[in-house]
């Protein structure tokens, strides 16, 4: 099959290719993952794509970059007052004002899950499997496909992991309001994690950082809040209820750790739990 | 920094295949047709142009 067109095409980008992207050419094959990315590939490209996604980190790790941009692009179409393809002329032709301050809202989050759900659901599992520390939890990601279609597509298989391990600590700090919850496995390699955070307010970057009781600390994850945050019970969009959900893990095993620390890049501590 | 900035900020070729793909629901093969040029061609234009956007927006803070 000859879907991505052998080499034809790199090198002929014209003045679009130029940019600090020129530094580091990726052959024609991985660049399809910002297509991917967006849902505009057919079917059968994507397939063909699914295939070579499963046993490429690199592109596992684009499109967990990428994976954000899609809402953002959905949230551009959706402006009031115009059409996709009245708006796509426009943007096409001229610059335009200044007219996204709100950069997700529920529309936004509608388009995304209207558009080649399936694609992602199938893409955040290929990920999972093949992204290096996140082979701690690929076992717990498989198997619940059921109950996923409304979640946000990027938190899904973290998510279901999360669900998928039954040994849970969970804290709340009494100032800051912020509440995590940490599901536990013992690997051969040390302690798999997933972390479920609630009342993160963005924006905010900060890390979960595992303290064991010999004193040393490992950062097991990091993240950034966006502004709209994670987890706020009374937040008016989906996406805002929704806590994070990230995994991670630790050299330590399970025995070792004391507490799990959430700190902000800055230093703060956002909330302890005691292992 | 706003998101429509960041598309503005796009080289004319990298906005023209988001446009003609994304933003039009069209395929990339769809798109290619549109445009007349290769399938593959659109392809890496659409990656690149993901990348610039996001740089753009982290750049100014916005994350993805």
């Amino acid at each position: 099959m000859s879907v991505y067109g052998g080499n034809q095409g790199f090198g002929t980008g014209g003045m679009g290719m130029s940019g600090p992207m020129q530094e580091s050419p990726v052959p024609n094959e991985h660049e399809t993952v910002g297509a991917y990315a967006l849902g505009i590939l057919d079917d059968a490209e994507a397939t063909v794509f699914e295939a070579h996604l499963a046993g490429c980190e690199w592109c596992a790790q684009q499109l967990d970059e990428l994976a954000g941009m899609e809402p953002m692009l959905a949230a551009l179409a959706d402006l009031p007052g115009s059409g996709t393809p009245a708006i796509g002329e426009s943007l096409s032709a001229k610059p335009r004002p200044r007219l996204v301050e709100k950069l997700v809202d529920e529309v936004a989050e509608r388009r995304a899950q209207k558009r080649r759900r399936s694609f992602y659901m199938v893409a955040a599992s290929a990920a999972l499997i093949v992204g290096g520390p996140f082979v701690a939890v690929a076992t717990n990601g498989g198997g619940d496909g059921g109950g996923a279609e409304n979640r946000p597509l990027a938190a899904s298989p973290a998510k279901e992991a999360f669900n998928g391990i039954s040994d849970k600590i969970t804290a709340t700090d009494p100032t800051t309001k912020v509440t995590a919850t940490v599901a536990l496995q013992k690997k051969d390699w040390g302690t798999g994690m997933v972390l479920e955070a609630k009342n993160l307010k963005g924006p905010l970057k900060c890390a979960l950082v595992a303290v064991g009781k010999n004193g040393e600390r490992e950062t097991l994850s990091s993240w950034s809040v966006p502004n709209w945050g994670y987890g706020i019970p009374d937040a008016t969009t989906e996406k805002a209820k929704e806590p994070l959900y990230v995994q991670g893990g630790a050299a330590f095993q399970p025995n070792e750790i004391d507490h799990f620390e959430i700190v902000t890049f800055d230093g703060k501590r956002l909330v302890e739990v005691d292992a | 920094m706003t998101l429509s900035d960041a598309l503005d900020d796009l080289t004319p070729a990298h906005r023209e295949v988001l446009v003609e793909t994304y933003f039009k629901g069209r395929t990339v093969n769809e798109a290619a047709e549109t445009l007349g040029i290769p399938s593959g061609t659109v392809r890496s234009r659409v990656f690149y142009a993901l990348r610039s956007m996001k740089l753009a927006l982290e750049e100014r803070g916005v994350t993805a």
